[in-house]
């Protein structure tokens, strides 16, 4: 069940959005996050599909495994459509159940659209760019703060080996899950407190074994002349070329027809 | 020079008066290939960790080429001449991919970028992985991690490798692979020291140490060390053809039973036969 979660991990092949430089990535990303609540009808909101679209083809990730990796969020979308139905305030008549309106549908069909969008983005972007870019890419943006002397390659390195991590830790707790069934723990039962409780069992050794995890991995980074203070050179360096002004500008032109899409009248 | 000399080291963890390692000595020359044999909980891989300096004795010194790791000053050059790899794959890759992560030892040390291409590529290549230089680490096998994980160490130029029970969470096949890269090494000139509890990968050792509550207590040849029967008291076993050839011997056969290895074995036992 866990090992179907495929966020945050990297898809390997060779494409136009793979070659980007991260920072670009990064910064499209969180425009693209921006606009999602910026744009306000059917029109906006299909541009920016669109831009996502053409952003997956030329990535080369098979869109069956974007919509898989929507499984995880499905509860939360559920969730809010559900409460945005209900309490949205609208001011037409009721539609259905004497409570919802037009308004509300409408409105959280959009927020569906928005988690979803937003989701695939983010997706997108940990699927096309290996952990170690990503967090160069941050690492990068970030280091006009080392100036205030904030730990940005510290905070770098702690993100870049959670996210390493993420997959070796699902493994381990879908194994832990099984051998605890194997010994005759119910998780499927009883109501949320009890199912809370029985995944004690589960989460302890968990822990146990991610902090033996972290010893190994602290001793393997000492072992291998880790030292935060060290002048540290960096393999990768990160360099910008046509292909990341030819990104920037499309997604400059999404961006700007937003705008001008929003133009066209509100919800 | 000795490569490494341990000297009366006593070593307890704090908050614990029981020593892991009693009053050890062991010294290893350059290019000599050491094999420390030793049940669970024998200290063996107390040891590796002082040599390198990730563990200070609490008494004695421990001197690598010379240096001692005593010497915070020196910690540095100590753990840039002494590669380590631990046994579990998963948790000695700081990167996702191969090259990534081969590059984290020498950005360290801040070795320029190109410089860190070629390490690289001849990291790679010491192991037999050059194809897998773009792929994520998590794709292998774990013969194939564990292999990253000694270009890993070999990307620093380490002058020592240490094995801490590199072996034990591999196939068979996982096994042979790095033990074979291991003895490529070695013939090339580096300095390997092989902690296990597989009996047969003791013999391709030049010399064993058998390590038990954290004493010494066997040293010497392979084949000397391994049909010594006094390795049954430290939780160890003859080699399984050695047992085989023993048993035969015993029971009557006339045959050599100086053998350690399947093929020396059956190699015997076609002699028996052909005799008639």
């Amino acid at each position: 069940m866990l090992s179907d979660l495929t966020f945050g991990q990297y898809y390997e092949t060779d494409s136009f959005v793979h070659r980007l430089d991260p920072r670009i990535k990064i910064l499209i990303l969180i425009a693209y996050v921006v606009f999602i609540f910026v744009a306000r009808n059917f029109y906006a909101f299909l541009a920016l599909a669109v831009f996502l679209v053409i952003a997956v083809i030329f990535s080369k990730i098979p869109f069956s495994n974007m919509i898989k990796s929507m499984k995880g969020i499905l509860f939360i979308i559920v969730i809010t459509v559900i409460l945005n139905v209900f309490f949205y305030k609208g001011e037409t008549q009721t539609v259905l159940f004497w409570i919802i309106t037009k308004e509300a549908l409408i409105f959280s069909a959009y927020m569906a659209l928005r988690l979803i969008i937003l989701v695939m983005g983010s997706v997108l972007l940990t699927f096309t760019t290996t952990p170690v870019a990503l967090t160069d890419g941050i690492e990068s943006l970030l280091s006009p703060l080392k100036v205030i002397k904030f730990p940005v390659h510290e905070l770098a390195l702690v993100m870049s080996i959670a996210l390493r991590f993420i997959p070796i830790l699902m493994g381990e707790a879908d194994r832990i899950i099984m051998s605890q069934k194997a010994r005759g723990a119910d998780f499927d039962s009883g109501n949320v407190i009890s199912r809370a409780k029985a995944m004690i069992p589960v989460l302890i050794p968990l822990l146990v074994s991610a902090f033996r995890r972290a010893e190994e991995l602290g001793d393997a980074m000492d072992s291998r002349c880790y030292s935060s203070s060290a002048v540290r050179t960096k393999y990768k360096k990160l360099k910008l070329s046509a292909r990341d002004l030819v990104a920037t500008l499309v997604s400059i032109i999404i961006f700007v027809s937003v705008i001008f899409l929003n133009g066209l009248g509100g919800v | 020079m000795k490569a490494i000399e341990i000297k009366n080291v006593t070593f307890n963890y704090e908050n614990s008066k029981i020593p892991v390692i009693k009053d050890l000595s062991l010294s290893v020359d350059k290019g000599e290939f050491l094999c420390i044999l030793g049940e669970n909980g024998s200290g063996k891989s107390t040891l590796s960790r002082l040599i390198n300096g990730l563990l200070l004795p609490s008494q004695g010194d421990v001197l690598v080429f010379g240096l001692n790791t005593r010497d915070k000053a020196k910690t540095y050059e100590i753990r840039k001449s002494v590669g380590m790899v631990f046994q579990n794959p998963d948790n000695q890759m700081i990167a996702t991919i191969v090259e990534d992560d081969i590059a984290f030892g020498p950005e360290n040390l801040g070795v320029p970028s190109d410089e860190i291409g070629k390490r690289i590529d001849f990291a790679l290549k010491s192991v037999n992985m050059e194809r897998y230089k773009k792929v994520a680490g998590q794709k292998l096998s774990g013969g194939q991690k564990q292999r990253i994980a000694i270009a890993g160490a070999l990307a620093v130029m380490p002058e020592i490798l240490i094995l801490d029970e590199s072996t034990a969470m591999l196939d068979p096949l996982g096994r042979e692979e790095v033990l074979s890269v291991i003895k490529d090494l070695n013939k090339s000139g580096m300095t390997v020291i092989l902690i296990t509890h597989y009996m047969d990968e003791a013999l391709l050792a030049d010399k064993v140490a058998v390590l038990s509550s954290g004493e010494l207590k066997l040293l010497g040849t392979p084949t000397e060390v391994l049909s010594n029967p006094q390795i049954k008291n430290y939780g160890l076993d003859y080699p399984r053809p050695y047992y085989i050839a023993q048993k035969l011997k015993e029971n009557g056969l006339p045959i050599n039973a100086n053998v350690f290895t399947k093929e020396d074995l059956a190699e015997e036992l076609c002699k028996l036969f052909q005799k008639g």
